[in-house]
């Protein structure tokens, strides 16, 4: 029935998140539009953050937890996939982009996914299939995105943003093993969006929950099923991806499988679905809750399904996920709204009258390519007789009397607030803009742009670097770094949502 | 020490002063005219006699193109057939065309010299003139999201954070200067304002509000400079010049990318104050200075440049703004004519429009605001942000 190899020499090593931290209650848009609806809240992204920003931290944090295993070269990634329906570029690899931020060798293999809620799992499986070739050593699967839908829509509520990270490597390495993977292709049209489109469209919702989504589903189950020789009742969690709530149960019941005891999805319920990215998001957090010789069955869905068959190798002593979780507050719909480009306000210009996104200032890339190691790769100078830090492309050290050799250092991505300031003049979607002067823990200074401020920050607070979208110019966005509270737990996500946050009532007073 | 000692050499024996405001009625030729006619008509002086002019206009993309290069005071004047040229140094652009003046006369090139500041922002809302210089203009990453009131915010945050210092000690310097702009009928703002009225006026960049920072303001000045010993066939009652020092000591992102800049202080002032006090041999400055105007485009410039100047220890800028000290009665009166916050900021004129101000206390002519007896009087300049600044000293009579 399928081609596939079984049981290729493949598992996942290492995985990263990238939650955005602000959470949309479903209860203020359902009050914005005076309609029932559900429970919860979704992630969404800040004015700041698409999918290229939210790959790049994740994929930060599958790096560093694959530098924390013993006997593993984390430099030795060479390949990655990055899987996107909202990439930023329609020409430009976003693929190649993380590659160079993330420090991978030149001749690494580079590939970008889009066009289907399946891009995720597709750069699963391909990955798998170039380690299991010798192809790479380690293949970094990188899904994000940032889809919406129209104000108002019906399934508004439903669209959350998120980005996840998965170090595929050799099996021997691996916290889960790759027992097998298949999928299903439909051509049924469920959900689409053309290339002018902003919106996705979706055709006869019941129709497509037959034709799309139950029967390619039923089937991918059926053949990963066969392929490993495994009962609905031998596996542990069983991680769908649904469409709604009822969709993957129904499927999953009738199969034979126990809800209560198998059903996993620690994501849809509290991020909302988020694209190309979710079945590989529900995956990584059902990593960290299976246990040592669970199996896991992971469904995924877009232009039919896949099926992709896990036993974990080991305890994972990890707890991400449900860090990151946490690491949420409220915004209203108003902010929202604003931060995406969905509401007709002077919210793009501060309230000063200066557009900000269409004119945002002087872009250069001849300058972003000569100053490329300091400014994204955070190589700072440092300078061989007096030790200072400088974190400017200077040709010499300005404080020795003669000049000096300066070489690179590198700068920690943490670092404490030295000085802060609010622009409240400063065009930007959501005033006032946080400014502040932070001292590394590695030394060295920068002053950036404060990220995701709930609470204002104060000098003293600890703050780690973060590369986000600094504004529109030149046609394209301009990356940079700014800073954000290192914990991020001002304010727990309670979920009820209604809650005023603390900047926007700085604002009011 | 110079090679060639500055004290009393250089006299200014003509000044002019527009009012300083919103010209909706005036343009940047206007404004050069208005200035530089005047100060030559002060001194007695045509426009033949003059041998060389310097302008000085800090943002001329900010503003109306205009004040890009010397000919934009040669035109609105007639003043051709000499050299004429544009200096720019952020806020110390005025102090620079007085450097250039003196210069010139010492070195025996020029016999008359003319510099003029003027700056003509308010073609454009002040969103479009400034704000819009750092937000569209400037460097694709390094402090893009500041203006200039949160460059000069990071200074207030050290400072709140090190001496305690709170919005009230900012209000109190701006209450003070809003007073004295009452008496200054070129001031921008003549109106009394309160703490509380400051403490609840609109946030720029915290802590700093709307009472914290300069207006956007349209406005010339000038000045004629000759050589001392010529002073006395001109008309107008000479001033001279005691020191005049131009320090930059960092740059435009060196203290925010550095982590050796504590952020509570300006080092080029305290170089520049250095320089000119050891050329004016003023030892005691709070005790010999008569009377200060400082840099206060922001009000914590203001208090740290009291620390910066020497008039008090570092940390106790709060202490002698509360105490009165720096008020007109008080015992250093710092920003007569109502400082940057409430006579306005019209950048490139700034450092002349001081000089006008000791001038007309030197010479007794300051009407209401005039402090009693003024002998000696200090002009100091910040500029970008705090990595340059200029010290003027000038003096009633030689000695």
């Amino acid at each position: 029935m399928s081609s596939d190899r079984e049981s290729p020499a493949c598992g996942i090593v290492a995985w990263g998140f990238a939650i955005p931290r602000r959470r949309l209650p479903n209860a203020t848009v359902q009050e914005a539009w005076g309609r029932p609806g559900f429970p919860g809240a979704r992630a969404v992204a800040g004015p700041d953050e698409d999918a290229l920003t939210l790959g790049l931290q994740a994929a930060w944090q599958a790096q560093e937890r694959l530098s924390e295993i013993e006997g593993l070269d984390p430099d030795t990634v060479d390949g990655l996939i990055f899987a996107s329906t909202t990439s930023v570029f329609t020409e430009k690899s976003s693929a190649t982009m993380l590659a160079g931020a993330l420090g991978l060798p030149d001749e690494a293999r580079c590939l970008d996914l889009g066009a289907s809620l399946r891009a995720g799992s597709t750069a699963l499986e391909t990955a798998v299939d170039l380690v299991a070739a010798g192809s790479c050593r380690h293949v970094l699967v990188i899904a994000a995105d940032t889809r919406n839908t129209a104000p108002g829509s019906g399934d508004e509520f439903l669209f959350g943003h998120a980005g996840v990270a998965l170090v595929v490597g050799r099996a021997e390495d691996a916290a889960a093993q790759i027992v097998a993977h298949t999928r299903h292709t439909s051509t049924q049209y469920d959900t689409w969006r053309t290339a002018e489109a902003r919106f996705p469209s979706a055709g006869d919702v019941r129709f497509a929950r037959q034709g799309a989504y139950a029967a390619p589903v039923k089937a991918a189950l059926a053949t990963i099923l066969e392929q490993t020789g495994w009962s609905a009742g031998d596996i542990d969690l069983v991680v769908p991806y649904s469409p709604d709530v009822k969709s993957a149960s129904r499927i999953l019941a009738k199969s034979g499988f126990d809800l209560k005891r198998q059903y996993c999805d620690l994501v849809s319920s509290r991020l909302g679905l988020t694209g190309a990215a979710h079945t590989l998001l529900m995956l990584g957090a059902a990593l960290e809750r299976a246990r040592k010789g669970q199996r896991l069955l992971v469904l995924g869905y877009g232009d039919g399904a896949t099926a992709c068959a896990l036993q974990m190798t080991d305890d994972v002593n990890s707890a991400r996920y449900k860090t990151a979780l946490k690491q949420g507050y409220d915004i209203s719909y108003t902010r929202f709204l604003a931060a995406h480009d969905l509401l007709a306000s002077d919210a793009d210009s501060g309230g000063t009258g200066v557009e900000s996104r269409s004119r945002g200032g002087f872009s250069s890339e001849i300058m972003e390519t000569r100053n490329g190691p300091l400014w994204f790769s955070l190589a700072a100078k440092r300078c061989s007789a007096c030790g200072a830090v400088v974190a400017l492309p200077l040709p010499a050290c300005p404080h020795c009397p003669e000049p000096t050799q300066l070489e690179y250092h590198t700068l920690a991505k943490t670092g404490t607030v030295f000085a802060v300031t609010h622009e409240h003049y400063y065009p930007t979607p959501e005033p006032p803009l946080g400014m502040a002067t932070v001292n590394l823990d590695s030394g060295g200074r920068l002053t950036v742009q404060v990220a995701d401020e709930n609470t204002p920050l104060q000098v003293g607070d600890p703050v780690e670097l973060v590369l986000r979208r600094l504004h529109d110019a030149g046609g394209r966005p301009n990356y940079f770094w700014k800073c954000r509270a290192l914990t991020g737990g001002q304010q727990q996500h309670d979920g009820q949502g209604g809650r005023k946050n603390d900047q926007e009532k700085r604002n009011a007073g | 020490m110079p090679a060639k000692r500055l004290k009393d050499q250089i006299c200014i024996v003509g000044i002019g002063c527009t009012a300083f405001g919103e010209h909706f009625d005036k343009s940047y030729e206007d404004l050069v005219a208005e200035a530089a006619l005047a100060a030559m008509k002060d001194a007695g002086v045509a426009k033949k006699q003059i041998d060389a002019a310097w302008l000085g206009t800090a943002f001329p993309d900010a503003g109306v193109y205009k004040g890009r290069a010397g000919m934009d005071l040669a035109e609105p004047i007639g003043l051709f057939d000499v050299p004429v040229t544009r200096v720019s140094n952020y806020c110390a652009t005025a102090a620079e065309t007085v450097r250039g003046a003196v210069n010139s006369l010492l070195a025996g090139e020029s016999n008359v010299a003319l510099a003029v500041g003027v700056e003509k922002l308010r073609d454009r809302s002040p969103q479009e003139s400034i704000v819009k210089m750092m937000v569209e203009m400037g460097h694709p990453f390094y402090q893009k999201g500041f203006t200039a009131a949160g460059t000069f915010a990071m200074y207030a945050s050290r400072h709140f954070e090190t001496y305690g210092v709170t919005r009230e000690d900012l209000a109190n310097i701006s209450v003070k200067n809003h007073a004295h702009a009452c008496l200054n009928p070129r001031a921008h703002y003549r109106r009394e304002i309160t703490v509380e009225l400051a403490l609840r006026s609109p946030m720029v960049a915290d802590p700093l509000t709307v009472m914290d920072s300069c207006p956007t303001t349209d406005g010339a000045a000038a000045l004629v400079l000759v050589r001392a010993e010529d002073a006395s066939k001109y008309a107008g009652s000479a001033v001279f010049i005691k020191g005049l020092s131009v320090s930059v000591s960092t740059g435009w992102d060196l203290p925010f990318f550095d982590a050796s800049y504590d952020l509570l202080s300006f080092q080029a002032a305290k170089v520049a104050a250095a320089k000119a006090y050891a050329e004016a041999d003023i030892t005691n400055p709070a005790e010999q200075l008569d009377l200060a105007e400082v840099h206060d485009c922001f009000s914590i410039v203001e208090l740290l440049t009291y620390e910066d100047l020497g008039f008090c220890e570092p940390g106790a800028g709060r202490e002698l703004v509360a105490s009165g000290a720096t008020r007109r009665d008080g015992r250093i009166p710092v920003n007569v004519s109502g400082g940057l916050l409430s006579c306005g900021h019209p950048v490139g004129a700034t450092g002349i429009r001081m000089a006008f101000e000791i001038c007309e206390h030197l010479r007794g002519q300051a009407g209401d605001r005039q402090i009693p007896d003024a002998r000696l009087g200090l002009a100091h300049n910040i500029g970008g942000p705090g990595a340059i600044a200029a010290v003027t000293i000038l003096g009633k009579e030689a000695g």
